[in-house]
């Protein structure tokens, strides 16, 4: 197939889908924030101005990566991965790393700021998945290059610290290893130390102790640490089944902290219902699932595993922000894909959307027959 | 190299969408449980954190006498509000709530620039005019809550009955408390919507809530009974400077408490909060929450027991003392009454008589009177705190102490079991359950309590309490109690001066003087028990200090329910002259009063008169009870 008759877009559900979710989240974030923008700045655009700059951003970068040759991706994930590291490691240079809510997770770049474990979720991703185009991880030795690359990354995102994104990189490369032929055995295996590491983590920064409890019942500390889940509670309490109705949200009012960024999940239960929750999960599984299928039908193996790695990117994170949100793991701070503010986030997230149309225009089935699946 | 197949690669990538879309639905059922199951009961948590609500108190019910004279009432007043996170102007604000109310500038300015709350209470019970006054500026973040204030409309009158309430409005004493649940009413309030640092909200419009009233508590206290009761325990006061004077005016009938006074006292309108022990001791209703000897009222029942078991002899000689077991127990006049019938020995209030009745009737039966008289329990009258009687356990009670027992000593009531036992003897044998309030009703007139006479047993028979009332008509006629007599009118009762113990033993100079009379008056026989715990002088027999204060309470009452008197041709009193008894002897002081047509009281163990009560040339009626000291 030449060049020219490739479509420009491979893939119009799953960019479409994508689209409608940033927009969207920038109408919930517009709901969520002009209140306390309104009060801080005097401007209650503050946040969404930023936000649709972002996305303007976020699609120039998404054009871009999907018409990147994706052996380049595969030569460079190496330079890639080692250039995540860098960055990480920028975070404790002192004048350069940004600390918020005492962890140190922004690189200060002078007009805006960036989560350099943004980028490097996605180029371990890439890294993992040369590896396993190169050797499948059905044996444990072929499965070294990549855990102690994963460690790398873990070790860095952790001293931030940054549990979430730590936990959310891990389950990723589990899944990434799954699907690369790792078996039952090598996962036991693994599950060992992980064990091991768990409490360790825990112990060595008592809050996160104190966040399993508050997780365990909340109500014991409502001004403290159960605060944030008991008002996402009652964010989603409120919705019911429809919502109170779009902009109508209470909690956002100060009650709800991180509104407009880590918790906009209650405000759309809270606006929105169990209905709205429901239509927006479903927009992120039809969004995994295009990426499942473009990485089924991509020209090579490489291929497969970054469509596969950006779809199980997308999956564990919205999973894991869904699952704070309504209490079902321990609280941590973990944006949600597309709709979540955060600039960094949206143009990652945006560019693997691009990436993934990549793959799709260099798939060996004509486009026709995407429509089939 | 090892490399999976790729079918094996490409049945995999659906088995991870297959388990993240399990997840999902997972989560999908936990979002559910959340906003569906439990969505309601965390809505109300989550509404009450949005909204602020002030106060709307609900007005306390008023206290009303039988005849529907308010003693106690609401008014409503307003209390400023302010959140500082709101508030624009400060020092503006604070300088109108200075202008308005007389307050500090500087005390409310550092009021109003509190941080770290979302509501300060600026000012408390302001008047309509000063909330008016002060809304119309227009402040922002500046509320007013209504308020309201408790109102007693006679001040100092029968304090210790209606008690009062804390600054809260929630009864802390007498009807107050007791009847707290009805009289408090429903708080309203008012919601304003707010943001987590209680700023109100663009969209807000604040909901009220009404408050709802209290309800009325209608006393069977009459107003004017009240008021001669309150009258008789200030002059007891005024006249003998005693710890304390109390009187009960009971309808001996039906157990309607128609007045309840004590002194000292206090204006419930000004009640003394900074001084606590003082407020504690002035609240307290000391003819129900304590007890005291009765002394000589307590023969009363000791007769109506005697008459009732048919142990009354024909006639009893007393020497001033008799000897049991082999111990000298003295009449109240040491040179004795002589002989004397029944009916002179109640007049005369012989100690010698009463302790043969009892000794006569012996304990068990004197006991299981006393249970039937109520002594045994507290009468269950609605006030609280009432206290308990003191009496020794049946078993161990030896010869000599139901001797004293039989003259009202070596045992300890309260007033309250004083005067419902003695109604019981006066109104053929019911023993009625005392009541201070006669019915509930709410604001719209609706009847939620009522109150109705209840007997709890008989103790005599219709004719024991028939003789009884001839009795002690007659001490009041001839006896002891001549002081209370009204001109015109049959009055009985019963005088009692006891002797107060300290530790254990007696204490000198110090008494309970008391009276129980009563009357009939429209076919309703009233009781007035006066106590006066502890003259000071030289006067302190009940005959003396409390039968002319019951005279006074009864003299008035007549006139107020306007009773005419029944003049008898020949009993119109004389109007005597006091001679001087000073100096004289026992014998010729006697002999001196006697022949005045005076009857007399005698204290000390002297041999010539140190003092006398009223003073020479004095002039009273005759038959007046007059009082000597030997010294």
């Amino acid at each position: 197939m030449s060049e020219r008759s490739k479509p420009v877009v491979a893939d119009k559900t799953l960019i479409f889908t994508a689209l409608i979710l940033a927009v969207f989240g920038i109408v919930m974030q517009y709901s969520a924030s002009s209140y306390i923008a309104l009060q801080q700045t005097g401007d209650e655009f503050f946040y969404v101005k930023k936000q649709a700059l972002a996305l303007v951003a976020a699609l120039v970068v998404a054009f871009g990566c999907s018409r990147l040759r994706t052996d380049l991706v595969k030569k460079f994930s190496v330079p890639l991965l080692v250039l995540s590291l860098v960055l990480l490691a920028l975070v404790f240079v002192p004048g350069l790393g940004v600390e918020k809510y005492g962890a140190t997770r922004w690189l200060n770049l002078g007009f805006t700021t960036f989560q350099p474990s943004e980028l490097a979720k996605f180029a371990l991703m890439f890294f993992i998945a040369s590896r396993l185009s190169v050797r499948s991880s059905t044996r444990f030795r072929d499965m070294i290059g990549i855990l102690v690359a994963t460690l790398a990354v873990c070790a860095l995102v952790m001293l931030e610290p940054n549990m979430s994104i730590t936990v959310c990189i891990g389950l990723c490369v589990l899944l990434m290893l799954f699907v690369g032929g790792c078996g039952i055995k090598q996962f036991a295996v693994m599950a060992i130390p992980v064990a091991a590491a768990i409490p360790v983590l825990i112990f060595a920064e008592p809050y996160r102790l104190k966040r399993l409890l508050a997780f365990i019942d909340p109500w014991a500390s409502p001004l403290g640490e159960g605060y944030q889940l008991i008002q996402s509670y009652y964010a989603l309490g409120s919705g019911g089944w429809f919502g109170l109705g779009l902009f109508n949200s209470r909690q956002k009012y100060m009650f709800l902290p991180f509104a407009e960024s880590d918790f906009i999940f209650s405000v759309i239960g809270e606006e929105l219902g169990l209905i709205g929750c429901i239509f927006v999960i479903a927009l992120i599984c039809v969004l995994i699932w295009r990426g499942i299928v473009i990485a089924m039908r991509a020209k090579d193996r490489f291929q497969t595993y970054v469509a596969a790695g950006i779809s199980i990117v997308i999956a564990v994170q919205t999973l894991l922000n869904v699952a704070v949100v309504s209490g079902s793991i321990p609280p941590t701070g973990l944006p949600m894909p597309f709709i979540s503010s955060g600039g960094s986030s949206l143009v990652v997230f945006m560019a693997a959307v691009g990436l993934l149309e990549g793959i799709a225009r260099n798939s060996q089935i004509p486009h026709s027959f995407h429509k089939m699946y | 190299m090892h490399k999976i197949s790729h079918i094996t690669l490409k049945r995999k990538l659906p088995a991870v969408f297959a388990l993240v879309v399990f997840l999902f639905l997972l989560l999908i059922g936990r979002l559910f449980y959340i906003q569906i199951i439990d969505g309601n009961g965390l809505q109300t948590l989550a509404l009450d954190q949005w909204t602020r609500d002030l106060p709307f108190r609900a007005e306390r019910g008023d206290i009303v006498d039988r005849n529907g004279t308010v003693l106690a009432t609401s008014q409503t007043s307003y209390t400023l509000y302010v959140r500082p996170n709101d508030l624009e102007k400060h020092d503006e604000v604070a300088r109108a709530v200075s202008a308005a109310t007389g307050a500090d500038f500087d005390n409310v300015y550092k009021k109003v620039i509190k941080t770290g709350v979302s509501e300060v209470k600026v000012a408390t019970g302001l008047t309509r005019s000063q909330m008016l006054a002060l809304s119309a500026y227009g402040f922002k973040g500046v509320y007013f809550a209504e308020d309201a204030t408790r109102y007693y409309n006679y001040g100092n009158f029968a304090t210790q009955l209606i008690g009062f309430t804390n600054s809260d409005g929630e009864g802390q004493s007498g009807i107050e408390q007791y009847y707290n649940a009805y009289l408090k009413g429903t708080d309203g309030a008012s919601f304003t919507q707010t943001d987590l640092i209680g700023r109100e909200l663009d969209d807000n419009v604040t909901s009220y809530l009404a408050p709802i009233k209290g309800m009325t508590a209608k006393l069977t206290i009459d107003f004017k009974l009240q008021s001669f009761a309150e009258k008789a325990v200030n002059d007891a006061l005024a006249t003998y400077s005693p710890k304390s004077a109390s009187c009960l005016m009971m309808n001996a009938d039906t157990g309607e408490i128609l007045a309840m006074a004590s002194a000292p006292t206090f204006d419930l309108n000004d009640i003394p909060r900074n001084d606590l022990s003082s407020l504690l001791a002035g609240a307290k209703n000391l003819l129900v929450t304590d007890v005291y000897e009765p002394g000589s009222t307590f023969k009363i029942l000791t007769s109506a027991i005697g008459i009732e078991t048919d142990v009354i002899k024909d006639s009893y000689y007393c020497p001033g003392y008799k000897v049991v077991d082999g111990q000298r127990i003295k009449c109240w006049r040491s040179i004795g009454h002589g002989s004397q019938d029944f009916a002179h020995g109640i007049m005369n209030s012989c100690n010698c008589v009463f302790m043969d009745i009892a000794l006569s009737a012996g304990t068990s039966t004197m006991y299981d009177y006393f249970e039937k008289f109520g002594l045994t329990q507290k009468t269950g009258v609605d006030i609280s705190g009432e206290g308990r009687s003191i009496m020794l356990a049946e078993e161990s009670v030896k010869t000599v102490d139901i001797a004293r027992i039989g003259f009202g000593q070596a045992i300890a009531v309260t007033p309250i079991q004083l005067a419902t036992a003695v109604a019981s003897v006066i109104n053929g044998g019911r023993l009625v359950t005392p009541y201070v309030v006669d019915s509930i009703y709410s604001d719209d007139g609706k009847l939620a309590y009522r109150n109705s006479p209840t007997v709890r047993n008989t103790t005599v028979s219709e004719s024991t309490s028939a003789k009884m009332r001839e009795y002690l008509y007659g001490v009041v006629e001839e006896g002891g109690g001549k002081n209370a007599y009204v001109e015109g009118y049959r009055i009985g009762g019963k005088t009692g001066t006891a002797q107060k113990y300290k530790d254990g033993v007696i204490d000198r100079g110090a008494y309970v003087s008391s009276f129980i009379g009563f009357t009939e008056i429209n076919g309703q026989r009233i009781l007035c028990l006066m106590i006066v715990d502890e003259p000071q002088g030289y006067v302190y027999y009940g005959s003396i200090v409390a039968a002319p204060l019951v005279g006074q309470i009864f003299s008035s009452t007549f006139a107020y329910y306007d009773v005419a008197p029944k003049i008898d041709a020949d009993n119109i009193p004389k109007a005597v002259v006091m001679p001087d008894v000073y100096g004289l002897s026992a014998t010729a002081a006697c002999a001196a009063l006697r022949s005045a047509g005076l009857t007399y009281e005698v204290a000390g163990e002297g041999g010539s008169v140190v003092y006398q009560f009223p003073a020479a040339g004095a002039e009273i009626d005759d038959g007046t009870v007059v009082y000597f000291v030997l010294g």
